[in-house]
């Protein structure tokens, strides 16, 4: 193709640099949400009762444990869910992941003795700047 | 010199969108600080449920439990050479060179049968906590 002039040259130049920077940093956007696991609702927490609740009681609420530990003289179910968020914009990038644990401890009999819940996933963000604390 | 300059540029660009600095948080990190309310003997379970929440694993024998709490604060760089192709080609290889680890931290807290902490410490399998290029 032939140039009208010597000036058009610079400029397409230009426009196709500012182009491909644009394309550049476009396509390196995203933000990603992550789950594993099932949500550990509160009002199922609330049913529980220490010293009422039965182990077939607790399994209808929550469903089946992901886990099943014996320690300290206690059958403890334990449900979890993890959750994870993560910013990246070309090159950086910072993934935060949390964890929600709900423990329930059975006696002999197979009645709730203790429950423990933390809920961790609430104070995640997401984030793109990875450095700083 | 203009071209120069925008080419100059261009590839400054491309060299810096071939670098990847990634942070990686699992958890809120637990300091020696955030545990200085423990005393072994004394401590009851309770409460440290209360300051640090519950842990993702528990484990034990008959006459005790064991808590331990994973966490991570990691900070990880890679630079892929082969990025540069990606100007001719649509398949660009990749080149990096990076570093980066997997597993967490853990503060593990022990109880006896009375649920009174016998024993806490750390155990850390990361050095992350600056940004490492060479892999070396």
């Amino acid at each position: 193709m032939k140039l009208k002039n010597n000036q058009s040259r610079p400029i397409s130049v230009v426009s196709f640099l500012l182009l491909t920077y644009c394309l550049i940093f476009l396509q390196s956007c995203a933000f990603v949400r992550g789950t594993m696991g099932e949500e550990i609702k509160d009002n199922n927490i609330a049913k529980l009762k220490k010293g009422i609740s039965s182990r077939a009681e607790v399994g209808a609420w929550l469903g089946a444990p992901d886990e099943i530990v014996q320690a300290g003289g206690y059958e403890i179910f334990h449900y979890r869910q993890y959750d994870s968020k993560m910013g990246y914009f070309v090159f950086l990038s910072r993934i935060n992941v949390g964890s929600n644990n709900l423990y329930v401890f059975f006696d002999q009999q197979g009645i709730v003795q203790e429950v423990i819940f933390g809920e961790r996933t609430k104070e995640l963000e997401f984030q793109v700047w990875p450095f700083g604390d | 010199m203009k071209l120069i300059g925008n080419v100059t540029i261009f590839t400054l660009v491309l060299l810096i969108s071939a670098c990847d600095f990634r942070r990686v948080v699992v958890n809120k990190p637990i300091n020696p600080e955030h545990v200085e309310f423990i005393n072994p003997g004394l401590t009851p379970l309770t409460e440290v449920v209360k300051e640090l929440g519950s842990p993702d694993e528990v484990s034990g024998a008959s006459d005790y439990l064991v808590f331990r709490y994973h966490f991570k604060s990691a900070k990880f760089f890679r630079i892929n050479f082969g990025h540069i192709f990606r100007i001719w080609s649509p398949v660009s290889p990749p080149m990096s060179l990076g570093n980066s680890e997997s597993g967490t931290d853990i503060f593990l807290v022990a109880f006896d049968s009375n649920w009174i902490v016998l024993n806490h410490g750390f155990s850390y399998h990361n050095d992350t906590k600056n940004v490492e290029f060479l892999p070396f």
